[in-house]
């Protein structure tokens, strides 16, 4: 009866999922269409529809369920633990992180700790997953986002039915005791096969066969790693549903060479699959395509009903879904459901170019791309156009060749050993031959589309038009019905672009760069993109053995990204006040990842050491600089802006050197000071004895060296902004300072307290918002 | 809607793809194996009797008008009284099988597979005119399959003629079955006058049926008389 219908149950299932977590009555909305819908258009019968509606209403009681008896039963107060250890650790440089699960109360945690001495990393490192051990420390709240549209630690983690992170003191390895039982012999297994790996195979291979055999990527490089991203192959590094088939393939025929019946095979691969899900990790690829494979030999086996592919892969969704709602904010989750469900739906399609292999495999390359485009925009904020030629060459290189001849290798250098290693150097040659050929094409400029994180509305059109463009793909007859289809993704592409570049309103935007500067000053209809320093993140110089492989930098993780999911791709003018680490330290991210048509600088007797490399890269970039002095102005959209200081004077502290920034914004008149400090403020005053502000950012992150009463008195304004990270070593912003601001009755905004603040405005009206504001306002 | 096939009891799978998001389900009766077997009747036609032409050879064509019609329209006892004949499918074997299942050994039901193809034929301001049964015949059968057509589309009949003869068509010559004297009668009372009426059977052979029952009825005064047929042998 339900039988083709499982699509639409899976999405009954979703929106009660939705409903749930989201708690927005859009989801409701769109319920109750699904339901017109499968009345009017899909003639459901009455029993159907029952049906329909009480998946809808299950899945939705089901997930609050979860929702009210998932509750942390910790206080953050309790300091021991017996830790399971449920995954292989990461450790990188001094840095060591894992799961693990509280054996009293079966939560898990995140832990987290520093590594002291090259001695601890290598005994850490033997930690095998499946021990318990005593662990000390102290539990901590998972950091929200800082940022609009950044990644939110804490939702992630939520999602993960993760309440705390486990900020380890020690851990007693010496009275950890095993678990003896399947799931723990099975991931001792995979940990120790991943160990071997590294230990025998050579620099570029053990990487890519600890990833396409074992489900570990931890170890690719990040620069790689990044390529494979750009070039919108990074699913290749990923075990996917093409692996498992042709494994389960290979093993089945390689069963019935050796003279194992059929029926014998089939029930070794039955007891195989789920052992493959936890010797693979779990990804959700790899649970995704292991229980299709399990559904459909149980169903031959068992049934002898048939069911369609789409039907199988709904009731594994609905399955799953069941299992943990939650699952649907993992992004290869959503990728791999998605991108399946457009291949199979797409059977149609693919139909008319079966015979011939390349249009065959461009059709599916360009039908996985476009299924994927809203998902990749909403978490990535660009995707790749060269992805689906890429894809071209490189997923038969992978799925054909390089994963089987992986896992070839690795079972014969269990058996003999280090004989193979020739074969093992020639494969990591060619291997390394085509990592330079990845890193080489990812280089080109106009690879990846930036269009930033789309609105409600545009993904809603997505959503929407998408699926219409395949159906007129399914209708069409004729080479002209498929070029006016291919129109449709095209115009939501352009239509996405248009809502960034024609946007009415603008901001004036304090990026939580934590202890730094970075604002953002974005004109409405993209008549000027101007950012004001770019925070920066002190890299400590350390021992060899303690560097991470990527280790965070809040230009490359914080402002690039926020910049990309506006949708920005150039900035018209990228304003560096001054020389220190905490205001232009991102500057090198910035000007790598984006378009920018002028650098400016103050001119300064010193260029520090940062400012040098900047003004290298911007000459190797061919960037214009313009070395701002007192006087510059400039008009863009009809706003104004002027730059009062430095003045042309010599011999100044570097930070009263700051470049400071005047400008007229919906109405009001704005001060950016960078770090200017009393005497800087005093010259200030000196050359503009008339200036009057409404909003001030605050000098020096409010230091009690800046901001003095003078300055307060002169100027008069309403508004006071200070960027300061939580708790910082230098006490900013200082008592004194938020004092003065008090007393004067200046509403003042802080990143340390409120994480981002935005001025939004439309015309002449703006208002101030603050991102833990709006987190609030809307949970979710 | 049925889930097995109505002809051959198979369980029907519909292919879901795009189309399912974005195109009303229609109802279906046959498996697509079986589907397969009708052949709509298309391109070019006989302007009268829809005779697919392109099967013809060319000097039984004359003007887009197959020389059967040429020859109807030429006597002048028959000429002018069918305006438009309109059938479904071609008379082939599984059709074949089909209809005799339907109406020689009653299995009613297969009236709905030629439900949704009728159902859009049927124009409303058109009385539906089954072809009659004798008495006999229908006591024999249970049913009048023409009647039955207009009902499972979802219209009602307008019962206007009566039989005269009650012999079968089915075992005559061409021959005989033009020469015959009227088989049809207008029923008393009923009033045909400037009326468009549409006449059902389910099968065109030669026509004459058909062109029986429009000479009464356009005698009568009715102001056009079409017909629409399953089959086009």
């Amino acid at each position: 009866m339900l039988k083709g219908n499982w699509i639409f149950i899976c999405l009954a299932a979703l929106l009660g999922v939705l409903f749930a977590l989201e708690g927005k009555w859009i989801f409701l909305g769109l319920a109750i269409l699904l339901f017109l819908f499968l009345r009017l258009v899909r003639k459901f019968s009455a029993k159907m529809m029952l049906i329909t509606v009480f998946i809808f209403i299950l899945f939705l009681g089901r997930t609050e369920l979860t929702e009210r008896l998932e509750q942390t039963l910790f206080t953050g107060e309790e300091k021991a633990f017996f830790i399971l250890f449920e995954e292989p650790p990461k450790i990188d440089g001094n840095y060591f992180t894992t799961y693990g699960k509280d054996e009293g109360t079966k939560e898990t945690f995140v832990l987290q700790y520093r590594l002291s001495t090259i001695e601890e990393k290598e005994a850490f490192e033997q930690i095998s997953v499946g021990t318990v051990c005593k662990v000390k420390g102290n539990l901590a709240q998972p950091e929200p986002s800082r940022n609009p549209n950044a990644f939110d630690y804490k939702e992630y983690l939520r999602h993960e039915h993760i309440s705390w992170i486990l900020e380890v003191e020690n851990i007693n390895l010496n009275q950890c005791e095993e678990k003896r039982n399947l799931l723990a012999y099975l991931q001792k297994i995979r940990q120790n096969g991943i160990q071997y790996i590294y230990a025998h195979f050579p620099q570029n291979t053990a990487p890519f066969a600890a990833a396409l055999i074992f489900g570990d990527r931890n170890l690719i490089e990040p620069d790689l790693m990044t390529a494979y991203q750009r070039l919108g192959i990074v699913h290749l590094i990923a075990l996917s549903g093409l692996n498992v088939a042709m494994l389960i393939g290979i093993l089945f025929y390689t069963g019935l060479r050796l003279h194992i019946t059929r029926e014998k095979m089939v029930y070794a691969l039955m007891a195989f699959l789920p052992i493959y899900i936890i010797l693979t990790g779990g990804a959700p690829s790899v649970i995704r395509a292991c229980l299709m494979m399990l559904f459909a030999l149980v169903l031959t086996k068992f049934s002898r009903k048939k069911l369609m592919p789409v039907d199988i892969l709904s009731i594994v969704f609905v399955g799953y879904v069941f299992i943990d709602p939650h699952i649907i904010y993992n992004v290869g989750f959503q990728l791999s459901f998605v991108v399946t469900y457009a291949l199979i739906l797409s059977a149609s399609i693919l139909e008319k170019y079966v015979l011939k292999p390349v249009p065959f495999l461009i059709a599916t390359s360009i039908i996985s791309q476009i299924a994927s485009m809203p998902i990749l925009l909403y978490h990535f904020f660009e995707f790749s156009i060269v992805s689906f030629l890429v894809n071209l060459v490189y997923v038969p290189l992978f799925s054909v060749v390089i994963t089987p001849v992986l896992m070839i290798m690795y079972f014969l250098h269990l058996l003999i050993g280090d004989l193979l290693n020739p074969l093992l150097h020639f494969f990591d040659f060619n291997l390394r031959l085509i990592h330079q050929l990845t890193l080489y094409l990812s280089k080109f400029p106009l690879n990846t589309l930036v269009l930033g994180r789309p609105s409600n509305f545009v993904l809603i059109l997505y959503c929407v038009g998408i699926p219409y463009f395949f159906f007129r793909w399914e209708k069409a007859r004729t080479i002209k019905q498929i070029v006016v289809a291919v129109i449709i993704p095209i115009s939501l592409l352009t239509l996405h672009l248009l809502t960034i570049k024609l946007d009415v309103s603008g901001e004036v935007m304090i990026i939580d760069v934590g202890q730094g500067d970075s604002i953002l000053i974005q004109l409405p209809m993209n008549k000027g993109t101007y950012l004001i320093d770019t925070g920066g993140t002190l890299q400590f110089s350390t021992e060899e053995w303690m560097e991470r492989a990527d280790p965070f930098e809040v230009g490359k993780d914080v402002v690039v990204p926020y910049l990309k999911s506006k949708g920005i791709t150039k900035l018209d003018k990228l304003i560096l006040t001054h020389g220190d680490m905490d205001h232009v330290g991102g500057a090198k991210a910035v000007l790598q990842s984006l378009k920018v048509e002028e650098v400016v600088l103050p001119k300064v007797e010193e260029p520090s050491e940062l400012e040098i490399e900047i003004l290298e890269l911007c000459d190797e970039k061919k960037i214009p600089i313009h070395f701002a002095i007192r006087g510059d102005t400039w008009t863009a959209g009809g706003y104004r802006f002027a730059v009062l200081s430095p003045s042309n004077t010599v011999h100044v502290e570097k930070n009263d050197q700051s470049i400071v920034l005047y400008a007229e914004i919906a109405k009001l008149k704005w001060l950016f000071t960078g770090d200017l400090e009393e005497e800087g403020e005093r010259k200030l005053l000196a050359n503009y004895p008339k200036l009057k502000v409404d909003v001030l950012k605050v000098g020096h992150h409010g230091s009690k060296t800046s901001t003095t009463e003078s300055l307060l008195d002169q100027l008069e304004p309403k508004v006071a902004l200070i960027s300061a990270r939580e708790n910082n070593r230098f006490g900013h912003p200082h008592g004194d300072v938020l004092a003065r601001l008090e007393e004067r009755n200046i509403r003042v905004y802080r990143t340390d307290e409120n994480g981002a603040i935005t001025f939004q405005f439309r015309g002449e009206q703006g208002t101030f918002l603050t991102h833990f504001h709006m987190i609030k306002r809307n949970p979710n | 809607m049925s889930e097995y096939c109505l002809f051959c009891h198979e369980e029907i799978t519909s292919n879901t793809n795009w189309s399912s998001f974005f195109k009303v389900k229609t109802a279906t009766y046959l498996c697509p194996t079986c589907e397969a077997q009708l052949i709509k009747i298309e391109g070019d036609t006989c302007n009268i009797c829809n005779r697919p032409l392109e099967k013809l050879e060319p000097q039984f064509v004359i003007n887009s008008r197959c020389l059967d019609c040429v020859r109807w329209e030429e006597d002048e006892e028959w000429k002018g009284y069918l305006l438009k004949n309109e059938s479904l499918y071609e008379y082939n074997t599984f059709l074949k099988e089909i209809i005799s299942q339907y109406k020689f050994r009653g299995d009613y039901i297969l009236a709905k597979i030629f439900s949704t193809n009728i159902q859009q034929k049927l124009i409303s301001d058109t009385l539906f005119v089954p072809i009659p049964l004798s008495a006999e015949r229908q006591f024999e059968r249970g049913f009048n399959q023409s009647e039955a057509l207009i009902v499972e589309a979802g219209h009602s009949p307008t019962h206007l003629l009566e039989r005269t003869h009650s012999e079968k068509q089915s075992k005559k010559s061409r021959y005989d079955r033009i020469h015959i004297p009227q088989v049809f009668r207008l029923k008393e009372g009923r009033d045909v006058a400037d009326k468009a009426i549409l006449l059902i059977d389910d099968i065109y052979t030669t026509g004459s049926t058909l062109r029986h029952a429009a000479k009464i009825l356009m005698h009568a005064g009715a102001k056009s008389v079409s017909s629409l047929t399953i089959a086009r042998s």
